[in-house]
């Protein structure tokens, strides 16, 4: 009797590969930030109309690529060595998206404003564009 | 200083009459609430308006729980001012102990919510139309109003520490019932207590089994609420101001019923405040005996914070009805029409 196969990274077209696609994406892009816990395996086959053991599938791959970590209790979660923002970070950034989204404020004003707050916080820190305060 | 009377009452007593029964704080909420919608400017709209197909799912996923949830906010409101009028009219027997008196706002405010949680399953559940990743982790707390969670649960906390405080110190009557407070006459020990009706274990533990009920309803109405799936990519900033809607909705209705009654007990609690006296025929030269509970001062306060507890509580169903009650903009022009209308207002 063979052992159950661990789809790989490479396998092309599968639900478990569009998952692992989509999460692969949020960790790079920041959009989950270092030890965020991600959904859980339900959540996941619920939102996405799959069986559990798909998306169990697609988190095993994460961890097998060092993009998540699973500890038993504490979940599934964003590997630190993977993550571009602190999850206290990352957390921010969405309620200001959230709180800029409802005001009905602009993206461009939003990032400007960013951008010159970081600037007179942080002073010689800042590494961003030469953009004048507005 | 005589200070301002009128009719011989001190302004203070006048308070204090005003506020002498829930119902009058249900009016003056009532009031108040329906002012503010009335006369106040209305809200901004939100921003995200969806057209088409998309518009008409969130609709028709979304319609039928905020309007479960605004008519189950004014029946809690009934039910309590019509138990109130009912057990005030004498209906219930003078040597019954009504037990679900202050278990009744509670009871009714689970209900409510475990009404929202059959609409929320079998309306608001649906599989998504295009399956969406989000990549946060929802959970019971994840649309839930951050400040009202938390007074939701001090509230608990006070209205489970004020039961068992009270339990703790009553007295049973001759049915084993405890109902009475019982306060000794000093350096008379010869001389029964003075007993008064008092919010004891039999008034209480009805509540506490209501209060874990609601607690348990709470949590899984906000946990439906988060969990399910999102219709669509372009639905989900929109799903995610409605289902805070409903997150808020429904914490203020739990909170309101926990509220009164919290209120209820410290109007009852209230009664023990004031010094009792107890008169036996020939004894103590004809004069009464008198004697204070040594919380008194404690249970003052009570009686004054009852009314403020019962216009928080009425004010919190009223405002989940008058904002969950509204139509939503359902297309883009009713919704520029809208943003009209509140800038117009606002002007």
């Amino acid at each position: 009797m063979s052992a159950p196969r661990t789809p790989s990274a490479t396998d092309d077209g599968s639900p478990t590969r569009d998952i692992y696609r989509q999460f692969r994406g949020l960790i790079v892009s920041g959009q989950l930030g270092a030890n965020e816990r991600l959904p859980t395996v339900r959540q996941i086959a619920s939102d996405l109309g799959v069986a559990p053991g798909t998306a169990a599938k697609a988190y095993k791959m994460l961890e097998q690529d060092g993009l998540v970590v699973t500890r038993t209790a504490a979940g599934t979660r964003v590997a630190e060595s993977a993550a571009r923002l602190p999850l206290a970070v990352a957390r921010r950034i969405r309620e200001l998206v959230a709180a800029a989204e409802a005001a009905g404020a602009d993206l461009d004003d939003v990032i400007d404003v960013l951008r010159v707050t970081w600037r007179t916080t942080v002073g010689e820190g800042f590494t961003g564009s030469s953009q004048e305060p507005v | 200083m005589q200070g301002l009377r009128i009719a011989g009452f001190a302004p203070i007593d006048w308070v204090g009459a005003v506020f002498s029964t829930p119902l009058i704080s249900l009016v003056l909420a009532m009031i108040a609430v329906g002012g503010y919608v009335a006369f106040s400017r209305p809200p901004r709209p939100a921003l995200t308006v969806l057209s088409g197909a998309a518009g008409r799912s969130v609709n028709k996923r979304y319609a039928p729980e905020r309007h479960a949830l605004a008519i189950a906010a004014l029946a809690v409101a009934a039910v309590f001012a019509a138990e109130d009028i009912v057990r005030g009219s004498g209906l219930v027997g003078d040597g019954a102990v009504p037990w679900w008196r202050f278990a009744i706002p509670v009871v009714s405010s689970t209900l409510a919510i475990g009404f929202l949680v059959v609409v929320i399953m079998l309306r608001g559940s649906g599989p998504a139309e295009a399956p969406v990743v989000t990549g946060a982790r929802r959970t019971w707390t994840s649309f839930g109003p951050r400040v009202g969670l938390i007074l939701w649960g001090v509230v608990f906390l006070l209205l489970v520490a004020t039961t068992i405080g009270a339990g703790l110190t009553s007295a049973a009557d001759d049915r084993g019932q405890y109902r009475w407070l019982e306060i000794p006459i000093p350096n008379e020990a010869a001389v029964d207590p003075i007993r008064l009706g008092y919010y004891g274990w039999a008034f209480g533990l009805p509540v506490l089994i209501a209060v874990a009920a609601l607690l348990v309803t709470t949590a899984i109405a906000l946990r439906r609420n988060a969990a399910r799936p999102f219709i669509r990519p372009e639905t989900v900033a929109a799903e995610r101001g409605l289902r805070a809607d409903v997150a808020s909705g429904a914490v203020a209705v739990s909170t309101a019923g926990m509220l009164l009654a919290m209120a209820g007990a410290w109007r009852l609690i209230a009664r023990a405040g004031s010094p009792a006296q107890l008169w036996i025929e020939g004894r103590n030269g004809g004069e009464p005996y008198e004697a204070a509970w040594r919380y008194a001062e404690l249970a003052t306060v009570a009686g004054w914070g009852a009314p403020v507890l019962e216009l928080i509580a009425f004010g919190l169903l009223f405002v989940v009805t008058a904002r969950l009650g509204r139509k939503r903009p359902s297309s883009p022009d009713e919704h520029r029409a809208e943003l009209a209308d509140a800038a117009r207002a606002g002007r």
